[in-house]
């Protein structure tokens, strides 16, 4: 059986910046823009760019991710000549490996490569938002004669320093590759989407696991092949790319889809899997007499009966007559009570707030232990917690998932703050 | 869940629903678009899921397509696997004649073949016509309880509706007493809903002997009537919310029903299953309401953008209201345009309709009956048939019909009035 491009999507990375939204999934897992997970997108790219033969690299936490690819079948990837596959690590003959870095994930499923014999590998990571056809990028791959093509974006030069970026030649080969390099020369961003030929990719590999210390495709074994002399091309992407590094990008990107320059979801039409936990299909959203709702993405199932300002709301979110939610995300199945109020937070599935409680709002103020990923103000609740009634959440407070009723006997979280489970 | 298993279910899905006129000229009844997300079938589906029922035959007759598209393998409701399945039963020709059903007896007459493959203890006689969560199992359960050799599900409606049910009266103990089809003048005003548990060996020889003699079609006219007296007859009593919806404004009022958990009709709580999948309605993205919108007592599917006004409304996937735009006491299907600044009130739009910049529809004098159809439509409602053109300016006004796929830009005039049909 043979595939001219095998993709290999990069799924297994918990991202620790995100905090409690990945304490029990990978972040390709975490809940974006009401109803898709980051995978979504990744896989929507391969699916309409044609590639028929997919593998997924997964590693932390995979349930829920297994539970949401299914068989493939929501990305059309069932039939005779197409497939997705989760590639799990798994005990080699020596001993059990994890995947210690990218280039090792990879290295260690060659074997699932090679039975395709494919031409090209295509190496994505699962855990960006971006809407992207793989064909120019393949074809100018072609006509370049490449041995590796890196997709970059061009980022404002200040920002360049948190990614890869790559010196161009006139003719787009790459002179120059540094990973997150202090003062970097380029402002053309790595997306860490790579096409490689796929021999020179097994051969590179194999090198890296003889040589090698972090198996990391972007530090190790890029930089060798641009030092080297390999066919190492730039191919670069315009339009939307978000990656969401930490909980503020994630709040960003959240709110990002009711700007007016919002991606046109319906025009990429980013397939997902919208019955991997339905018992029974949402029904079209409920609003009520005398809800008020303005500039908010709502999805099918919820019942909106109070003020829904500038949010997004995931499927089956209860919004009670006389509840007040603003400039916040809510996952699957949150319910906020009577009178409560919910402001600038981003709540996890089946989060509950009381009547008359009150999440976020005033002012902004940074989360004492994790300045670096939340200096927002943005109030950020794990997944199932339950907020009683009457409870004050301030500003920049994490919350671990699962927490009871019991532990908020104060009736007061200070702003900053973190909950522990 | 052993008696459901044991119980075949013959579902009808044929119901040519012609005084719901447009809506169902190009699709069977069953078929035609429901909820917001649903098409009515789901409810009957739906129940036979929750019941615990895994075999189905689904008898079709009348412009199946849409509805066989929709049902596809019947995964959607469970129904594939070892011992699930759901299989789609057409009229077929027989040893001596092509028949055509002739009627809801007949039809299942002629699928004897089907159910000797089961050889079932019961077989549930369903139709796929009507808005209701209902219990199967419950009945069966019933049925078997009382050693019945058919029950039938009833429920009590006002006198003056008697005419459009068969009726039935009951003894204290729930046995039927009499039964009379659809006539003036009812004795009683408990109202058969269409729904039978039959013992599967008397349903044999009760159709064997009526439709295997060509002496009736009909299970409420010609066979159950015969059997008072003889066999023993159950009435199963149904009190929730079930509706007919066989008329315009009954379509209309049950759709604006699902509004209100209050009317009885609550379609999270019932769990309606539906094939989202289906023209890939699964994948669309989630509703987008804009800045100046305003949103009340709405239902609204995924794929929608409001930029205008919703209110009192049902809206399917994928429905733009431009802004300043105003939707009123509307059913707009999928995919269907509201124009800028445009308005449309009591109005029902089918799929892929287009109300261009400042047209207005179905504003008008509601006593203006439909020319065309008076039976139909006099009850102050437009209905714009799918992919039907209203032009920017141009007015629509109260009980019209616009023709599927007509395009008024085509139109001399600049307004169609009250009562008017557009034809192609």
């Amino acid at each position: 059986m043979g595939a001219q491009i095998v993709g290999m999507v990069l799924a297994g990375g918990r991202v620790d910046e995100l905090l409690v939204l990945t304490a029990k999934r990978p972040k390709s897992a975490v809940p974006i823009w009401g109803m898709y997970r980051f995978i979504d997108f990744a896989l929507s790219n391969m699916m309409h760019s044609g590639i028929d033969v997919v593998g997924l690299l997964s590693q932390y936490r995979p349930y829920s991710l297994n539970t949401h690819l299914a068989n493939g079948s929501p990305w059309d990837y069932v039939g005779r000549r197409r497939q997705l596959k989760v590639l799990s690590p798994y005990s080699g003959s020596a001993d059990t490996d994890w995947y210690r870095g990218t280039a090792d994930a990879i290295w260690q499923n060659l074997n699932f490569v090679d039975h395709f014999s494919p031409e090209l590998v295509l190496i994505a990571s699962g855990d960006h938002v971006s809407s992207m056809d793989y064909r120019p990028l393949v074809r100018q791959h072609r006509t370049t004669q490449a041995d590796l093509t890196i997709v970059l974006k061009r980022v404002p030069q200040e920002q360049a320093a948190q990614y890869g970026t790559a010196v161009l030649d006139g003719d787009g080969r790459v002179l120059r590759y540094e990973e997150k390099a202090p003062k970097p020369a380029s402002d053309l961003a790595s997306l860490t989407v790579y096409l490689f030929a796929a021999d020179v990719l097994a051969r590179r590999l194999e090198e890296n696991q003889r040589e090698g210390s972090a198996f990391q495709l972007y530090s190790e074994v890029l930089p060798r092949m641009v030092a080297e002399g390999d066919r190492v091309f730039g191919y670069v992407h315009e339009g939307y790319w978000q990656y969401a590094r930490t909980l503020d990008g994630y709040y960003d990107a959240s709110l990002d889809i009711l700007r007016p320059q919002a991606p046109d979801l319906a025009g990429w039409q980013v397939r997902t899997n919208v019955a991997a936990t339905a018992s029974a299909d949402p029904p079209p959203a409920l609003f009520g007499a005398d809800g008020l709702i303005v500039d908010s993405l709502v999805c099918a199932g919820c019942s909106i009966a109070g003020e829904v300002r500038s949010s997004v709301l995931s499927p089956w979110v209860t919004v009670e007559r006389g509840a007040v939610v603003r400039s916040s995300v809510l996952m699957d199945g949150c319910h906020v009570a009577a009178g409560a109020v919910v402001e600038r937070a981003i709540l996890d599935k089946q989060v509950t707030v009381g009547r008359d409680a009150r999440i976020g709002g005033g002012k902004a103020v940074a989360n004492r232990s994790h300045p670096d990923v939340l200096a927002s103000g943005a109030v950020v609740v794990g997944k199932a917690t339950r907020i009683p009634a009457g409870c004050e959440v301030g500003s920049g407070a994490v919350l671990a998932p699962d927490i009871g009723e019991a532990r908020f006997a104060g009736g007061h979280v200070a702003a900053g703050a973190t909950v522990e489970p | 869940m052993r008696a459901a298993r044991d119980t075949l279910v013959m579902l009808l899905a044929g119901g040519v629903g012609s005084r719901l006129n447009i809506l169902a000229s190009r699709r069977a009844k069953p078929a035609v678009p429901f909820g917001g997300a649903y098409r009515i079938i789901d409810f009957a589906l739906s129940n036979v899921m929750h019941s615990g029922l895994v075999r189905v035959g689904l008898l079709t007759q009348y412009k199946p397509f849409s509805l066989m598209d929709h049902v596809g393998a019947g995964e959607s409701w469970d129904l594939v696997g070892r011992e699930r399945g759901i299989k789609v039963l057409p009229p077929h020709t027989g040893e001596k004649e092509s028949d055509w059903y002739k009627g809801t007896a007949d039809a299942v007459f002629q699928n004897l073949w089907f159910m000797e493959d089961y050889q079932p203890d019961k077989v549930l006689i369903l139709s796929g016509d009507h808005i209701y969560r209902m219990d199967y199992e419950a009945m069966i359960a019933a049925h078997e309880a009382r050693g019945a050799d058919l029950t039938i599900a009833g429920m009590t409606v006002p006198w003056e509706d008697t005419h459009r049910f068969g009726v039935m009266v009951c003894d204290e103990a729930g046995e039927i007493t009499a039964f009379e089809e659809k006539r003036p003048g009812a004795t009683s005003n408990l109202a058969s809903m269409g729904i039978y548990v039959f013992d599967y060996r008397v349903l044999v020889e009760e159709l064997s002997a009526i439709v295997g003699t060509r002496r009736g079609f009909d299970f409420g006219k010609d066979v159950i009537p015969g059997m008072v007296g003889r066999r023993a007859l159950h009435c199963f009593r149904f009190d929730g919310y079930w509706r007919d919806v066989g008329t315009i404004e009954s379509y209309l009022d049950a759709n604006r029903d699902c509004l209100d958990a209050a009317s009885g009709l609550n379609l999270a709580s019932w769990r309606v299953c539906t094939n989202a999948d289906e023209i890939g309605r699964g994948d669309r993205p989630p509703i987008s309401v804009a800045r100046r919108a305003k949103v009340a007592n709405a239902l609204i599917a995924r794929g929608c953008r409001i930029e205008g006004e919703v209110v009192s409304s049902v809206l399917f996937p994928g429905v733009h209201v431009a802004a300043g735009a105003s939707v009123h006491d509307a059913v707009v299907m999928s995919d269907s345009v509201v124009g800028p600044g445009s308005r449309v009130t009591r109005s029902i739009l089918d799929k892929q309709c287009v109300v261009g910049a400042k047209a207005i529809v179905g504003e008008g004098d509601r006593r203006v009956a439909n020319r065309v159809s008076p039976m139909h439509l006099d009850c102050g409602i437009t209905v714009l048939g799918k992919q039907a053109i209203v032009p920017a300016g141009f007015s629509v006004g109260t009980n019209c019909i616009v023709h599927p796929g007509v395009d008024l830009t085509h139109s001399p005039a600049r307004q169609l009035d009250d009562g008017e049909t557009a034809l192609p």
